[in-house]
């Protein structure tokens, strides 16, 4: 890839960017590069083998203590949780969730469903107020106490 | 016996690596001349490339393709060291003198050195592992860690540029 003049550079521009480059380019700049990497022109350096061995163990070395160290702080983290979650007494002396007192006690069988249809919880009427809700009586409605009497 | 079993097949990983490293190093250092134009550099680049290489040793002997994997490297170091600026230009005392010679094949092999240093450094990249590493569109996208068309994109802008460098280059060291 020797262009003398600029001209000659200019007239091998390639148009499109996209395009692929052709062999002849592949072939010069390959040259080029040959010249340029030219072994009389390097200077003689000494072998860096000895060097990257002790480097590239240094590496593993530090690798190691960095998994061992995160492996260590993974498994104090789950430590901690797992005595976070049970507590001091363990699972058998916390007491359960305690049930409201007018639930009935779980049995082990389930039961039927029931043949009536739930009815609607009864509330009580104020004052002035009709429910009308069946089997509720009104103030109206209801029998007199015999202490009325 | 396991540790003994350990030392073995760590004097054995040793003495591979030792092999290749001993047989490719020329050719790595002549790589990443290409690519920072400094042999001193060069060397610095080729030293941190075989001790990433050393560190990895065992799964790419695994993988299979470690002369590609040792490229890989070596560019890769170069951007990352370019980009977080290891290299600075250094300045010099005294300015050469001008030669009135005609260009000899010395003159030229600088004027291409040159106007390969005025390209930035991925472009350089570009340009080295697709022309001398000989390396596939997808090779190079995968080493550079990009696509193919911003391969073939800054190849191709890298040529054009490197061109144009040259026939200014070129023009002044014949109009001298």
């Amino acid at each position: 890839m020797r262009w003398e003049t600029r001209r000659e550079a200019e007239r091998e521009v390639e148009p499109g960017m996209g395009r692929e480059t052709s062999e002849r380019d592949s072939a010069a700049l390959q040259r080029a590069f040959a010249e340029i990497v030219d072994d009389s022109a390097a200077p003689s350096l000494p072998s860096v083998t000895d060097a990257a061995v002790a480097g590239g163990r240094r590496i593993r070395r530090r690798r190691a203590v960095a998994s061992a160290g995160s492996a260590l702080a993974v498994a104090a983290l789950a430590v901690t949780v797992a005595v976070g979650l049970t507590g001091p007494g363990g699972s058998e002396g916390r007491p359960g969730p305690a049930a409201p007192p007018s639930d009935p006690p779980p049995s082990a069988t389930p039961t039927p469903p029931s043949e009536v249809a739930p009815s609607e919880i009864p509330t009580p009427a104020r004052n002035g107020e009709h429910s009308g809700a069946p089997g509720v009586p009104s103030a109206e409605s209801a029998p007199p106490s015999p202490g009325f009497r | 016996m396991r540790r003994r079993a350990g030392w073995v097949r760590e004097a054995v990983r040793e003495r591979e690596f030792r092999e290749f490293a001993e047989a490719r190093q020329a050719h790595l250092r002549r790589s990443a001349y290409l690519l920072c134009g400094d042999w001193h550099q060069a060397q610095d680049l080729t030293q941190t490339t075989l001790m990433k290489l050393y560190a990895a040793w065992g799964r790419v002997r695994r993988d299979g393709n470690v002369e590609a994997y040792a490229r890989t490297i070596l560019t890769r170091v170069f951007i990352d060291q370019h980009r977080r600026g290891v290299w600075r230009e250094e300045l010099v005392e005294a300015v050469p003198e001008e030669q009135s010679a005609p260009p000899t094949t010395r003159e030229l092999r600088l004027v291409m050195q040159a106007a390969l240093m005025e390209l930035p450094p991925r472009y350089r990249a570009v340009l080295v592992l697709r022309f001398w590493e000989d390396w596939s569109v997808e090779q190079t996208a995968e080493a550079l860690r990009i696509t193919p068309g911003t391969v073939k994109s800054q190849s191709a802008r890298g040529l054009r540029r490197l061109r144009q460098l040259l026939g200014t280059l070129a023009h002044e060291v014949n109009g001298r």
